[in-house]
């Protein structure tokens, strides 16, 4: 039995393994690009500042790109010795106009996972009751993906509140004096929180964290990439893995443009090189696992390169929506900071609110700040740089954020649209009214719960919706004959199609994407 | 670049002064990798009208004040925001400077801060008076 399989990231790699443990042949197909992280030995985010030439190249970046300019308002973001995000040239190649929704993509080996922020939830099913899945063959898919992958095995409010599922095999990442902080302050208010079912607990993260050599050692370089590899990348595990397997072959240099039909199987697959487009015959099971766009821009290129019509075909375009929430806590002004913490959010929360008659789980996360470029946020702050500079390292160690994620469902409009004059695809995304209804009531809560865990909410920061990176619902599984995708993640009308990944979700629960992607995939291989 | 006076580049005694003025330890490798990306900056940007009217004024402790608040405030798109910025950026990328900042702060030294900032405030219109006058003069 031979299978394809396109896309090396979490989910790729995952449907690689997956399927290789079933005794399949796999090839997976792959851009393949690989990221060419400088390596600066093992020191510690401040300990790197001493050789100046390398903190400054990592900080600021060779052409000053990730220095902002003096009017931009940035907060944090992807650190410019990384390079596995397409520039955005190489999304304007792809993309005509976007409205307001962001996109971002990787080409590399290991996909956008390069870069994960680790966090980690299990849906559980009355996140997904409307999928019509099998939940519980979903549910062992589940045991098997977050047992397998390194994540800290956590007991607390938020399993025992939410039913949220309890798996890992790691130890937990240890919290910092401010985590401490605001976990007492959740205890001394447990009354207020359970009844208005709010939860606090540690952050599942995909972290190893054991007593092993290549386990997290605390060097707050997370972002920076891990000297020891300990954050979870398929290309340092699964992939590897995967190659242990003498059926197992990885092809670089294969960017899938599309396929082509006859009767009711794809027979070739088409790959973009260069500007030209290279057929290559296939015979084998295929498995579109490239991330919820690049999948959703396949398809597309497949049905136009097919004659057939996509309106005919129900297609969305999902993403939780990130706001951020700045904070500070009163009593953590003047305290030392810990510079050898990890960088990524130790505390999360859950709340469950009121979106579209059902009540959703809403998963937050809470970041300390630590060891970050902080000059942009120096920068954003309305007064003089001096005095900027001043009260920001005064108040360092109390300022935190708080991060939640908006659930999302299929919108009839919002959705990738290819236009065939430009030969360019364009996004099509409106918030919905119910979603800036969600955000608001999302927002007063959160701020009520900020001052009950002893932290006051400074400022709302709102995102475009794609910054999130939780793509997801470009071709949505369903019932009804406009939808292309089963509920065991088959193309109805291909005989070897299969979706594995996030764009097969039909609606998107709040909690992260990526490791439940994951578990689909693994799902969508034993179904079929 | 032969419109520019020196002003616009990075001389030694501008970074000294920018250096005391967001108290700096002062580097000689932050002072040329500074210039370099100034440099490049100039070459890459278009400078505004008011970038050339900014460059008429020298730097020093109390100018930095005024050029800091008005920049920050009205003028965002220029030069002068990009080198405080940069300087700071350079600076928290450096051991020494980074520790410092972490160290060298109280509530006293804010309040300090705020009350030369209200101080600012309140003579900025009489500090550009003055500069239209001495331009006139000049």
């Amino acid at each position: 039995m031979k299978a394809i399989v396109i896309g090396s990231g979490i989910v790729g790699s995952n449907t690689c393994l997956s399927l290789l443990n079933k005794g399949y042949s796999v090839e997976l197909w792959d851009v393949g690009h690989i990221e060419n992280i400088k390596n600066f030995n093992n020191e510690n985010f401040l300990n790197i500042k001493k050789d100046f030439s390398i903190s400054s190249k990592s900080l600021l970046g060779d052409e000053n790109l990730h220095f902002p300019e003096p009017y931009q308002q940035k907060l944090f973001e992807l650190p410019p010795l990384r390079n596995f995000i397409l520039k955005e040239n190489e999304i304007n190649n792809l993309f005509g106009e976007l409205n307001n929704f962001e996109i971002f993509q990787s080409y590399n080996k290991g996909g956008l996972a390069n870069g994960w922020g680790a966090n980690v939830l299990p849906y559980n099913y009355s996140d997904i009751n409307d999928w019509g899945i099998d939940f519980l063959s979903f549910n062992k898919s589940q045991n098997k993906i977050f047992n397998k992958i390194p994540i800290s095995k956590v007991s607390d409010d938020i399993n025992s509140t939410f039913g949220v599922m309890n798996f890992g095999t790691e130890t937990e990442i240890p919290n910092d004096f401010r985590d401490n902080y605001l976990m007492t302050n959740y205890d001394q208010n447990i009354g207020y929180f359970r009844n208005n079912r709010i939860a606090l607990g540690k952050a599942r993260l995909a972290i190893k964290n054991s007593a092993s050599e290549d386990s997290c050692n605390l060097t707050a370089r997370c972002l920076w990439g891990c000297p020891n590899n300990a954050i979870y990348n398929p290309n340092y595990s699964t992939l590897k893995e995967c190659e242990n397997f003498k059926n197992f072959t990885y092809f670089s240099n294969r960017k899938v443009h599309s396929f082509e039909i006859r009767g009711n199987k794809i027979y070739k697959i088409n790959i973009s090189k260069d500007k030209e487009i290279e057929a290559i015959s296939v015979d084998a099971k295929i498995y579109l696992s490239a991330g919820a766009i690049q999948s959703g821009i396949i398809f597309l290129n497949t049905l136009h390169k097919n004659n057939i019509d996509p309106n005919k075909i129900t297609m969305g375009l999902m993403d939780t929506k990130k706001v951020k929430i700045v904070y500070i806590m009163p009593r953590m002004i003047g305290k030392k900071l810990n510079l050898t913490s990890i960088q990524f959010n130790r505390l999360i929360a859950g709340l469950e609110e009121n979106f579209l008659n059902q009540n959703k789980y809403i998963h937050l996360e809470l970041l300390n700040l630590t060891s970050l470029f902080f000059q942009p946020i120096i920068n954003s702050i309305p007064l003089p740089l001096k005095l900027s500079k001043k009260i920001f390292y005064y108040l360092i160690s109390s300022l935190g954020v708080c991060t939640y994620f908006l659930p999302d469902n299929i919108e009839k409009n919002n959705k990738i649209i290819y236009d065939i004059k430009s030969g360019k695809f364009y996004i099509n995304y409106i918030e919905s009214s119910e979603k800036l209804n969600l955000q608001k009531q999302l927002n007063k809560r959160i701020k009520n719960l900020l001052f009950k865990l002893g932290a006051i909410p400074i400022k709302i920061l709102n995102y475009k919706s794609g910054a999130a990176i939780h793509y997801a619902g470009t071709i949505p599984m369903g019932v009804n004959d406009n939808y292309a995708v089963d509920s065991s993640g088959k193309v109805k009308f291909l005989q070897n199609l299969f979706i594995t990944d996030s764009s097969a979700f039909p609606n998107l629960p709040s909690k992260p994407v990526s490791i439940n992607a994951a578990s689909f995939a693994d799902y969508v291989v034993e179904k079929n | 670049m032969n419109n520019k006076n020196e002003n616009f580049f990075l001389s030694k005694k501008q970074y000294r002064y920018i250096a005391l003025y967001l108290s700096l330890k002062l580097k000689e490798e932050i002072f040329l990798l500074a210039k370099k990306k100034i440099e490049a900056f100039l070459q890459n940007q278009k400078l505004s009208k008011i970038d050339f009217i900014l460059s008429n004024i020298n730097y020093n402790k109390i100018n930095l004040h005024y050029l800091d608040f008005i920049t920050k405030f009205f003028f965002k798109k220029t030069l002068i925001r990009y080198k405080l910025n940069l300087m700071l950026a350079l600076s928290e990328a450096d051991y020494d400077n980074f520790v410092i900042m972490l160290k060298k702060n109280s509530l006293i030294g804010i309040i300090f801060e705020f009350l030369l900032f209200l101080i600012i405030f309140f003579t900025i219109p009489f500090w550009i008076l003055f500069h239209i006058f001495l331009r006139i003069f000049k």
